[in-house]
């Protein structure tokens, strides 16, 4: 892997942030993201899993014939994710009473049979890893930020629109929008930073 | 053979490799991982002090005494062998919990277990005189708990026998979750008929205890 390799692979989650550009895993965000306690946690039980997943997928891939791996790829997320429902369950009991419905849900999450199907599929066990984590980090960020939001929002206007799923949609499209804009305006001061080292050359 | 054929035998081999392993892995999770186990601490205490008032309030009621758990040999009964018995209303009784003393003193809370849609939900149902004083939830994980009818735990107040819950709140979008509650509750009430006298005789005994010291 080369250091190009892993810069572009380790800022997955940020240049292409699960949440707020490639808009996945949208049910369990905007769902859990009404405080920041549910929304950490289902963020770390989703990382774990989007983690192993890529690495065992990325250690399979060549055991996996390619007609069957999108249910090799399932049956391997829905054991991961049991594990993490039992863990919870056995370990964090009130916990599961909060986030317990969505933690079963994390199967048939977008973002980690995405990454399995794109990437780890098709890459060695390092790589995967370092995309795994790097996408597990910008899923926790994102949805612990949108939780953070949320939830100073109902402390200062009260309860019963930013902790609904009508407050959620509308703090989440705002954040995606800022969050769009810093990101494309840092794109364009990295252009213009480049030209201008290329014109000075 | 032709290829078609193998690559096929390949792909469910695979597939089936995958499946026993990872199901292999559960398995000895699911040996190793602590089960729930009902306990007395504060927030039960405070649940029981809930539905059956003990005159006190929630930490005293835990501290001095006014809730206990009753161990079942007290009170004859083997759970383990009544759960077995009665496994086809597919509920658990899980605890007894008693009330030697305060303003309900010979009251007592029956702790049971049913499937729900996302996991067991544990229902406490208090009794006094054979007859259900109040109930709640202690623990539950389901998706669509709000949508259960308001005042659901009040109509079962004065309950003795089987009650009918989806009978009588129809269609309520939590029916999963209603039938569990309709079965921990029937359980519990079935068990409070069959061990009523011997419970309060436990309580009783226990009372004597606490007088005592």
């Amino acid at each position: 892997m080369t250091k190009e390799e892993f810069k572009k692979t380790a800022l997955g989650g940020v240049v292409n942030n699960p949440v707020f550009v490639l808009v996945l895993g949208m049910c369990p965000t905007i769902a859990k993201s009404d405080n920041i306690i549910n929304a950490v946690s289902l963020g770390l039980c989703t990382a774990f899993v989007l983690i192993f997943s890529n690495v065992i997928i990325s250690a399979l891939r060549k055991l996996i014939p390619d007609k069957v791996h999108l249910p090799a790829y399932i049956i391997i997320i829905a054991s991961l994710v049991t594990f993490v429902q039992m863990f919870v369950s056995s370990f964090l009991p009130e916990l599961n009473d909060s986030i317990g419905a969505f933690i079963s849900l994390i199967t048939v999450n977008c973002i980690i049979l995405g990454r399995a199907e794109a990437f780890a599929g098709k890459n060695k066990v390092l790589p995967s890893l370092i995309d795994g984590v790097s996408m597990g980090l910008g899923f926790v960020a994102s949805i612990t930020l949108l939780g953070a939001v949320r939830q100073l929002l109902t402390m200062s206007f009260g309860s019963g629109f930013f902790d609904k799923t009508m407050g959620g949609f509308i703090v989440l499209g705002l954040m995606m929008a800022v969050f769009n804009a810093i990101f494309a305006a840092a794109k364009k001061h990295a252009a213009k930073k480049t030209a201008l080292i290329e014109r000075r050359a | 053979m032709t290829k078609t054929v193998v690559n096929a035998l390949r792909s469910m081999a695979v597939l089936l490799c995958i499946a026993a392993v990872c199901t292999g892995v559960l398995a000895v999770c699911n040996m190793y991982f602590p089960k729930y186990t009902p306990k007395l601490d504060g927030a039960t205490a405070a649940l029981v002090n809930s539905i059956c008032d003990t005159g006190v309030d929630d930490g005293t009621a835990h501290a001095d005494g006014y809730i206990v758990m009753l161990d079942e040999s007290e009170f004859g009964a083997n759970i383990a062998d009544h759960n077995k018995l009665n496994k086809n209303g597919k509920a658990e009784i899980l605890a007894v919990y008693g009330q030697p003393k305060g303003i309900n003193a010979g009251a007592y809370v029956i702790e049971s277990q049913s499937d729900g849609r996302d996991g067991k939900i544990v229902v406490l149902v208090a009794y006094k005189d054979g007859t259900v004083t109040g109930a709640t939830v202690k623990k539950q994980g389901e998706s669509y708990w709000n949508k259960l009818p308001s005042g659901l735990f009040e109509s079962l107040q004065g309950a003795s026998g089987n009650v009918d819950l989806n009978g009588e709140f129809g269609k309520t979008g939590a029916t999963v979750s209603l039938s569990a509650i309709e079965r921990a509750v029937n359980m519990s009430n079935a068990f409070a008929l069959e061990y009523n006298l011997a419970i309060r005789e436990a309580i009783s005994e226990r009372s004597k205890g606490a007088a005592h010291d």
